[in-house]
């Protein structure tokens, strides 16, 4: 049997064993899973929540975020989302659902929609990043004047629509509730609807 | 700045640069100590989901990153606290490409950093696969750096030691390790 001693730099073997190599690693914060954790991250605060969520495993939460999603555009096929109720259907939503990728969305309900700072009426008129700019024709909730600009938290791109769901558009009228000057979308920024619009503002008493 | 101070912006403004800087950083270190990419990733957000609640903790430049190591280190080792390095490795590594029994280095490097004690493996590491300086080291580990300089030393003798004890230990045997030590596949053992 022959007698070997490691005659190398211990530090270069280590080196040369990085598992990291073997493995697969963003480089950029651009991959989905970076900019969906941000935002859930973020948003927990401007969510102000009374009733925080379960310490349940963050990446299920996201998992479970995205299936619930998936419920709603389900159910926002043909333009209305309905939440069931027992006793009547409600419309909840207008065209909520871009994708069926809304990652960081919680579970639409109207308590949370109402709790918002601002809700309004209101063409999109400009985007500038994450900056969007709205014309406003009615306010339901907070604010004032003709005109608001909201952060939309990410740049208004493809990304931000496969995270958000929500298709922001120059030109395009919508429904929109806003906290602490963030833009919410995850079907809670909708498109435009008269009936919705009805709806909302009994919803808010305006 | 934390939750009392600075509008809400200007804090979202504020974890975006600590989180565009130590993302792929984060993920990397939790990747590498993790059972699984699930595991890691989960890892990696309790560690910003902390350093988020503890914004105005977080320490500058060229603090700012080593820090975070330190709360990622406290995620995992709460999350994997008695769990066996090696075997989470191992099944991490089972999900992608498992190394080529060729690669006799990767598994006889891996065999003697099991071996060593935790803080040597740890110290090691984090020098090494993290490209982390002694002063980063120093905060991640609440040591000062000067200890850092001396724990090193003896690691990389202690892990020296230990390839020659791997490789020694891997001449006697009949039955190579082909990764990390599992029993060898057909036609894989040497023959008499």
């Amino acid at each position: 049997m022959t007698r070997k001693r490691f005659d190398g730099d211990p530090l270069e073997a280590l080196r040369r064993s990085d598992p990291l190599d073997r493995l697969e690693v963003p480089t950029d914060t651009s991959e989905a899973h970076a900019r969906a954790l941000f935002q859930e991250i973020t948003q927990m605060e401007t969510m102000k929540t009374e009733t925080p969520a379960p310490r349940r495993r963050m990446g299920m939460r996201i998992a479970f975020g995205m299936a619930s999603a998936v419920a709603v555009a389900a159910a926002a096929i043909g333009g209305y989302a309905l939440l069931a109720d027992e006793a009547e259907p409600r419309i909840a939503g207008g065209e909520p659902i871009g994708s069926g990728a809304m990652q960081m969305c919680i579970q639409f309900d109207e308590a949370t929609l109402v709790a918002q700072d601002m809700a309004f009426d209101g063409t999109l008129v400009g985007i500038d990043g994450s900056f969007v700019s709205f014309e406003v024709h009615r306010w339901y909730k907070g604010g004032e004047g003709d005109t608001v600009t909201l952060d939309a938290g990410y740049p208004v791109d493809d990304v931000f629509v496969a995270l958000e769901g929500a298709p922001l558009d120059e030109g395009q009228r919508y429904l929109a509730v806003a906290s602490d000057g963030f833009l919410w979308s995850c079907g809670y920024t909708v498109t435009y609807d008269s009936d919705l619009a009805d709806h909302w503002a009994e919803l808010f008493g305006a | 700045m934390g939750s009392g101070g600075g509008s809400p912006r200007e804090r979202v403004e504020r974890f975006r640069l600590v989180y565009d800087a130590a993302y792929p950083r984060i993920v990397a270190y939790a990747l590498r100590r993790a059972r699984s990419r699930e595991d890691a990733l989960d890892a990696v957000s309790e560690t910003f989901m902390t350093v988020w609640r503890r914004l105005d903790q977080v320490p500058p430049e060229p603090a700012t990153i080593p820090w975070m190591f330190g709360v990622a280190r406290r995620v995992l080792a709460n999350q994997y606290r008695g769990a066996d390095r090696r075997q989470r490795l191992e099944t991490r590594l089972a999900e992608t490409a498992s190394p080529s029994p060729a690669d006799s280095e990767y598994a006889q490097v891996h065999a003697a950093l099991d071996r060593l004690r935790p803080d040597d493996r740890e110290i090691l590491t984090l020098s090494v696969w993290d490209d982390l300086d002694n002063d980063e080291i120093a905060v991640v580990l609440g040591i000062r750096p000067s200890a850092v300089a001396v724990r090193l030393h003896r690691a990389r003798k202690r892990l020296a030691a230990e390839l020659d004890r791997t490789l020694k230990s891997q001449t006697r045997s009949r039955t190579p390790e082909v990764v990390y030590g599992t029993q060898p596949g057909p036609g894989e053992v040497e023959p008499e």
